[in-house]
């Protein structure tokens, strides 16, 4: 149809009617005067034109049908029947749009996470040429590098790629001036090399932003760019905002400039950098996370510089006409020459250990870096697969109802039959139907994610201060969205649509009411439907019974530390730039006061602390054990002060704990744990052997002197790893991080005399007070929330499940009122009636629920990963969902079951 | 949902050649959909009757078509009729149909002559 037709038709359709009709009657008219002329009378003219016209209403329609649009209109028909419809039964489509919106609703809030977390790439320009270069040598894959290398790299691959480098987001204090400015407070910082923001296109929305000339001398380049959504937040968006201070860490800092506003950086985290510097600028700022250290390397100077400290990750933007694999290997090859010229030294023994064998590959990087995307994204896969179980469940239901309701349009629909309706058309009309019952659906589906998600992420995320991950709808949320809504219109309204025009037309049009044979037919495509949502149901339970006996496990476990007396405090020394002998008295102050506190037993220092999420790594060589080729041996390593392990409850295995005779600086007893022992010292006769930092162990290396029992130091699923204790006193340039106190009573309610002792002695002093079990819960936050979601979908989808038990069986009753008043009327017992109910069931039920398990079981094992000591096939968890599942569905079927038990026979055989 | 008849009855049309036909009668003067029935009947010697179930679908759609246009006057016996007369474009299409039905013709009979 040519558009010009089109606007012809548009433009004519309305007043076709009309004029039609005029023509009409004014042709009649002379027809008639044709035939009166002729010679009949007037009445015979009349009849004798219109029997010569043919069938007004045949040509009125033909007429009409020169405006049709086809298949368009049709559909617009189709609608506006179903909209009546619809709207003709107020109850039962709220119910059913309400039950679907919950599960349509719910699928799209968890994409909308998904997306933001897993499938969003940066948004920044050609994203899938940025890699990550990683150092891979056999199964270990590490992502750290050392400045220089990373600036021999930029030699080398000069002109055929770009390299930038960024360090972890560190926790800063930040002190905006200026007209406006916020107060101080904790923010996101990140360094990285000149060459970041144009490795990443990036333009600045107000001043300049870093470039290779910033990053050229340690500690010379005191410039900063800030982020969109500090300058709004923190400085009130003002003009002035470029070329004013900012404090970092008590350091003046310049801002030069501002980020574009939807720039945040490579790394995908919850709280993205405020502030970028120069890395040079890592001494003046304090910087001191996350990083591999090896031979020679002095934390206490300058990073930049240093060969053997391994702290930045290495970006690389590979033109599209270069392969990737190609930069890679010229990046392994000059890697390996490293090996050889720079760590030939006896000293470098382990560097050169560790780099001889190295390979560089790049990795995709166009998602962005992220700490959590691997746990976020398996649990939010199972939520989606939950709400997909809760909306197939909804869907039944649904079509149930559809059916039913399609039952009682039997003779509706065969007089359509009849009189030339099609059947495709009616199934057309009944498919679009529940199409728009999931379109509506979809709509408030889509209203109910864009009020949940922010709830939602902050479920992932309780402890995060302010959260500026980008959670918005784009177009994959709403393609998501349209496809889900299509997919329950159809899936409810298949079956109905097309179960209900099977029904012959001449059977319907003849009986009065539910015949008994259609009432067979409908009954078991409802019992099939009931089958169906009791297997979703177990598989619903059963995944939800596995989380929690996880999560009973995790959190029941023994972690070596008394979890019932413990506070935990997490001390912010680095920020406060102290010397080392400030941080000796301020150590002592501490300890000092809280030993003062009534109701605590003893308190101690640590370097990183028990369950504190942080952990340090050494190199590790032990006397009598010489590593295989290739086998690089670690160890985890702690500082502590003297009370520690009695403060925190580890036990002394063998030999003795630190005493006063090990305090001089320099002192080299340490204390070991248990895995130690147990890995290198079969004989039980590690006390008095030597280990030290990497190979090889010399005579003046470290001297067991104790062993303690194994902890979960970071990690609570992974057996304990090696662990060696320094004593703090021999080791006074260590930053000890951690206080932990040992309580009589109760820790929580010492919590808060903690907070007030510490910002009495030192106020300017950022401090993390919580009881050791309150950290422990924050290492299962993840599962803690997956065990609570899973079980209350699991619940919904129960309840969902069975109201559809209960409608199928309430809806077979009715159908067979007369037979079962004729089986009471002829003596049959009425608790027997209920039972026969119950037991018919009960058969849908345990036929849904056999098919359940194999599907809980292949669920079990996807899910291995996540479960912790449980296996796919529980039993605990698949007769626990089996059990309630059965005693839930008999709860549903007692009530009609009931009623049917108290039918009156009369009135009943009456009815029929 | 029009009716398209394949095989026409004697006196009967196939929808194509009332298109034609109609575009015909029109060309000579402007005409009402009762007046173009009656001028194709009569001109015809009575053996084309058109029925009014095809006549004004057909009209319908020249008028959609652009072909024909369509406008209210008064008839001869002062009464309001819609008088539908030729465009521009329907003498065009006139012409062609014309010259192909002569094709179409012409070549029938050359079968129909040797085929004896």
């Amino acid at each position: 149809m040519s558009l010009l037709r089109l606007w012809r038709v548009l433009r004519r359709r309305r007043a076709n009617e009309a004029i039609f009709r005029e023509e009409l009657s004014a042709h009649l008219q002379a027809l008639e005067e044709r035939y009166r002329a002729e010679g009949l009378s007037a009445e015979a003219a009349r009849t004798a034109a219109r029997r010569q016209f043919g069938n007004a209403t045949t040509v009125t329609e033909d007429v009409r049908a020169e405006f049709s649009f086809g298949w368009l209109e049709r559909l617009a028909q189709d609608v506006r029947y179903a909209a009546r419809t619809l709207t003709a039964s107020p109850g039962f489509t709220l119910m059913a749009a309400g039950s679907l919106a919950l599960g349509i609703g719910g699928s799209i809030a968890v994409f909308t996470l998904l997306n933001a977390v897993v499938l969003r790439a940066l948004p920044i320009d050609e994203p899938d040429r940025v890699f990550q270069a990683l150092r891979a040598s056999g199964d270990e894959m590490v992502g750290r590098l050392a400045w220089p290398a990373i600036q021999r790299a930029q030699n080398d691959l000069a002109g055929r790629a770009e390299i930038a480098a960024v360090s972890r987001i560190a926790g800063m204090q930040l002190e905006p001036e200026g007209r406006g400015a916020g107060k101080a407070e904790r923010g996101a910082v990140q360094l990285v090399s000149g060459e970041y923001f144009d490795l990443l296109r990036q333009r600045p929305q107000r001043g300049r932003l870093l470039t290779k000339r910033d990053n050229v001398t340690v500690g010379a380049h005191p410039v900063a760019v800030i982020s969109d959504a500090y300058w709004r937040r923190q400085l009130a968006a003002s003009e002035t905002a470029v070329g004013s201070h900012l404090t970092i860490n008590g350091r003046a800092f310049t801002v030069i400039g501002i980020a574009e506003p939807q720039f945040f950086g490579t790394t995908l985290t919850l709280r993205s950098p405020d502030v970028w510097i120069p890395l040079v600028m890592q001494p003046v700022v304090r910087y001191v996370q996350n990083a591999s250290s090896h031979d020679g390397a002095d934390t206490r100077r300058p990073w930049p510089p240093q060969e053997t400290i391994e702290w930045l990750t290495a970006f690389v933007r590979v033109p599209r006409a270069t392969d990737p694999a190609v930069i890679a290997a010229s990046l392994t090859v000059q890697r390996q020459r490293e090996a050889v010229t720079l760590f030939s030294g006896g000293s470098f023994g382990n560097m050169r250990n560790v780099v001889q064998n190295e390979k560089i590959l790049l990795e995709p990087a166009s998602r962005g870096l992220s700490p959590f995307r691997d746990t976020t994204s398996s649990s939010l896969l199972v939520l989606l697969a939950m709400m997909g179980v809760l909306l197939a469940v909804a869907c039944g239901n649904v079509a149930g109802l559809l059916i039913a309701r399609a039952s009682a349009r039997e003779r509706e629909i065969a007089v359509r039959v009849s009189i030339g309706a099609g059947r495709m058309q009616v199934v057309r009309q009944m498919l679009t139907e529940s199409l728009l019952l999931g379109a509506v659906a979809g709509a408030a589906g889509v209203a109910l994610a864009f009020w949940s998600r922010s709830a939602l992420l902050k479920m992932f995320a309780p402890t995060a201060s302010s959260i500026t991950l980008d959670i918005g709808f784009d177009a994959r949320v709403f393609t998501f969205a349209i496809g889900v809504s299509i997919a329950t219109g159809v899936g409810c309204g298949i079956v109905p649509a097309i179960r209900g025009t099977r029904a012959s037309v001449a059977d319907a049009l003849r009986a009065p009411m539910p015949a008994t044979s259609g009432g067979g037919r409908s009954l078991f495509v409802g019992r099939a439907l009931v089958a169906l949502q009791m297997a979703f149901c177990l598989l619903a339970l059963v995944v939800a019974a596995l989380f929690v006996r996880s999560l009973q496990l995790l959190t029941s476990m023994d972690i070596g530390y008394d979890r019932e007396h413990v506070v935990t405090a997490r001390l912010d020394v680095g920020t406060l730039g102290y010397t080392p002998e400030q941080r000796q008295a301020l150590y002592e102050r501490v300890l000092e006061r809280m030993r003062q506190i009534p109701g605590v037993t003893s308190a101690s220092l640590s370097m990183n602390g028990p369950l504190a999420g942080a952990e340090a790594i050494i190199d590790f060589g032990i006397e009598g054990y010489t590593p295989r080729q290739g086998e690089r041996l670690t160890s985890h390593a702690e500082v502590v002060t003297e009370d520690y392990f009695g403060t925190v409850g580890l036990r002394l295995l063998q030999g003795r704990l630190f005493g006063p005779a090990d305090h001089a600086p320099g002192n080299r007893n340490t204390i070991v744990n248990e895995a130690i022992a147990r890995r290198f010292f079969k004989n039980g006769d590690g006390i008095g052997k030597r280990w030290d930092w990497g190979n090889p162990v010399g005579p003046d290396g470290f001297v067991i002197v104790g062993v303690v029992e194994d902890a979960k130091y970071v990690d609570l699923r992974t057996s304990p790893p090696n662990m060696v204790y320094h004593l703090a006193a021999a080791q006074p340039d260590r930053v000890l991080s951690d206080l932990e106190i040992r309580t009589a009573g109760s820790p929580t309610t010492m919590t808060a005399a903690v907070r007030h002792v510490l910002a009495g002695s030192e106020p300017r002093l950022s401090v993390d007070v919580m009881p050791l079990s309150d950290r422990m819960a924050q290492r299962v936050s993840q599962d803690t929330l997956i065990a609570r979601l899973t079980s209350i979908f699991s619940g919904i989808v129960l309840f969902l499940a069975c109201l559809g038990l209960y409608g199928t069986i309430s809806y077979g009753i009715n159908r067979r009122v007369p037979e079962i008043g004729l089986r009471i009327a002829l003596g049959a017992d009425r608790r027997s009636v209920l039972r026969l109910i119950l037991r018919e069931a009960l058969v849908p039920v345990s036929l849904g629920a056999s098919v359940g398990i194999p599907l809980a079981y292949i669920a079990g094992r996807s899910l291995q990963t996540m479960l912790y000591e449980i296996p796919p096939l529980d039993p605990i968890s698949y007769g626990g969902a089996a059990i309630v599942l059965i005693a839930v569905s008999l709860l549903a079927a007692f009530l009609p079951a009931r009623r049917a038990s108290r039918i009156e026979p009369m009135l009943a055989l009456n009815r029929s | 949902m029009g009716r398209k008849k394949q095989t026409p009855g004697p006196g009967e049309l196939v929808q194509g050649t009332l298109d034609m036909l109609v575009l015909k009668v029109l060309s000579l003067e402007a005409m009402h959909g009762w007046g173009i029935a009656q001028r194709i009947r009569q001109v015809s010697g009575e053996v084309l009757r058109v029925e009014e179930g095809s006549l004004y679908p057909a009209l319908r759609r020249l008028e959609l078509d652009g072909l024909v246009e369509a406008e209210w006057g008064t008839s001869d016996n002062n009464r309001r009729a819609r008088y539908y007369q030729l465009t521009r474009a329907g003498r065009r299409r006139l012409t062609d149909e014309r010259d192909h039905w002569q094709e179409l013709t012409a070549a029938i009979a050359r079968v129909m002559e040797t085929v004896r």
